[in-house]
């Protein structure tokens, strides 16, 4: 409805609104696998993660991409940080043993889910730009992968909300 | 679509989906680490369990080896030489040359030394219940509660099924698991009945034990060691054990056994 309005008022391009996504996403994302993390991660790393992340993002706008243009190099960045902490989060559950069957926990979706939209997507996030300069048929192809991802992702996810639904204390 | 772009088109695709299962090479990867990790934690567990058991069971068969000594060293050493002094003491007593005050004061002694007998008696009794090894252990179980019919309780017991011989160390067990229930229902119960339904089935042997007494909640404080004392005895010998306490106080232990038995006592 937003993206609407603001197209309504002649603007070309809902790339702002892609932007604020981008930082939403991250940050919350950096919130969660703090909390799915716990002590085995410091929050304090987290903390200069998020801060850094929120930095370069208004880099970018400033001098960068700018913030009618699609973000070139901050998607890959975001992916990166999150693949980190997904493959992070799989170690923990591997060195500490606790987690007797992972696939009934929050954690463990989400952390897949992550993994693998995030690094299927890798290829697309970091040639971006070469994607858009695509013709029509072309373009559409490869974002027809990214949907699919983002599908599966989004199963996955739910998968992940029905187990922190049956077992709340799950991480 | 040209044939480059239909090759980078390709290309994205193809290096989508392989990325794509290598990720989910990793989760499986993660799953199945994880499975056999729980796997090989279980079996440990299962190896210290079996472990402490067979410690368990070595130190009560050593306490129970120990009991014996000392019970047969009451027996027949104490015991045969009060035995002997009693004997002695009579004699001299009844001679012609003591005097009336004398033998008194020798059968005082004589029936002083008859109690201690006894008393030895009874303690080498129960270090070494003998009827439990001749008779079985409902003959054993009645030996136990007939003391507690003086001391004005009225105990019951009841069998049911076809008795047979389940091997020393679970008849054992189970006395003495029912000496220490009766003793606590005794010192800590203020009860006056007690019941004990002993059942043999092919496959296991189970008692419920229960009194009409203050119940678990008031009894534990006291009762707590002897009860564990149970627990570890009858978790040497494979069984369970539970204890409930609302009404009066019932104990349920069962045992099972390692192979179907149908020998009659």
């Amino acid at each position: 409805m937003l993206a609407l309005a603001w197209m309504k008022l002649g603007n070309t391009s809902t790339a702002p609104f892609f932007h604020g996504y981008l930082l939403f996403e991250c940050l919350m994302m950096l919130r969660l696998f703090g909390l799915l993390l716990g002590k085995s991660i410091a929050s304090r790393w987290l903390r200069v993660a998020g801060a850094t992340f929120a930095l370069a993002w208004f880099t970018n706008l400033a001098v960068g991409d700018g913030l009618m243009a699609l973000p070139t190099w901050i998607r890959p960045l975001e992916a990166i940080l999150l693949v980190s902490l997904a493959v992070r989060y799989f170690l923990k559950i591997m060195s500490e043993g606790v987690v007797r069957n992972p696939a009934k926990t929050f954690g463990f979706w989400v952390s897949t889910g992550v993994l693998i939209f995030f690094s299927g997507n890798m290829l697309l996030f970091v040639f971006s730009k070469t994607v858009s300069d695509l013709s029509g048929r072309a373009y559409l192809a490869i974002w027809e992968v990214h949907a699919a991802l983002a599908i599966l992702l989004y199963l996955i996810y739910t998968l992940a909300i029905v187990w922190a639904r049956k077992n709340p204390t799950s991480s | 679509m040209g044939p480059e772009e239909s090759d980078i088109v390709l290309i994205f695709t193809v290096s989508a989906t392989l990325i794509v299962l290598l990720a989910i090479a990793v989760v499986l990867f993660v799953l199945i680490y994880q499975k056999r990790m729980v796997d090989r934690d279980v079996e440990l567990q299962k190896l210290k369990n079996k472990r402490q058991h067979e410690l368990l069971r070595a130190t009560i068969q050593g306490a129970e080896r120990e009991r014996k000594r000392l019970a047969q060293e009451l027996h027949d050493g104490v015991g045969s030489q009060f035995s002997g002094l009693q004997l002695t003491l009579a004699y001299r007593a009844h001679h012609p040359e003591t005097s009336a005050d004398q033998a008194a004061f020798l059968d005082e002694a004589c029936a002083m030394i008859g109690e201690g007998l006894e008393g030895i008696r009874r303690v080498s009794h129960n270090l070494l219940p003998s009827t439990l090894e001749e008779f079985g252990l409902i003959q054993a179980l009645q030996d136990c509660i007939a003391p507690v019919q003086k001391a004005g309780f009225t105990p019951a017991l009841e069998v049911k099924g076809t008795p047979f011989r389940p091997g020393t160390q679970v008849e054992l067990g189970l006395l003495r698991a029912m000496q220490e229930l009766l003793n606590n229902t005794i010192k800590h119960a203020n009860a006056t009945q007690v019941h004990i339904c002993l059942t043999f089935d092919p496959y296991s042997i189970s008692i419920r034990y229960s009194d009409n007494g203050v119940g678990l909640s008031q009894k534990l404080p006291h009762s707590g060691i002897g009860l564990m004392n149970i627990q570890s005895r009858v978790g040497a010998l494979g069984g369970t054990v539970s204890f409930e306490g609302s009404q009066g106080f019932v104990a349920k232990i069962n045992v099972p056994l390692q192979a179907p038995n149908s020998s009659v006592s």
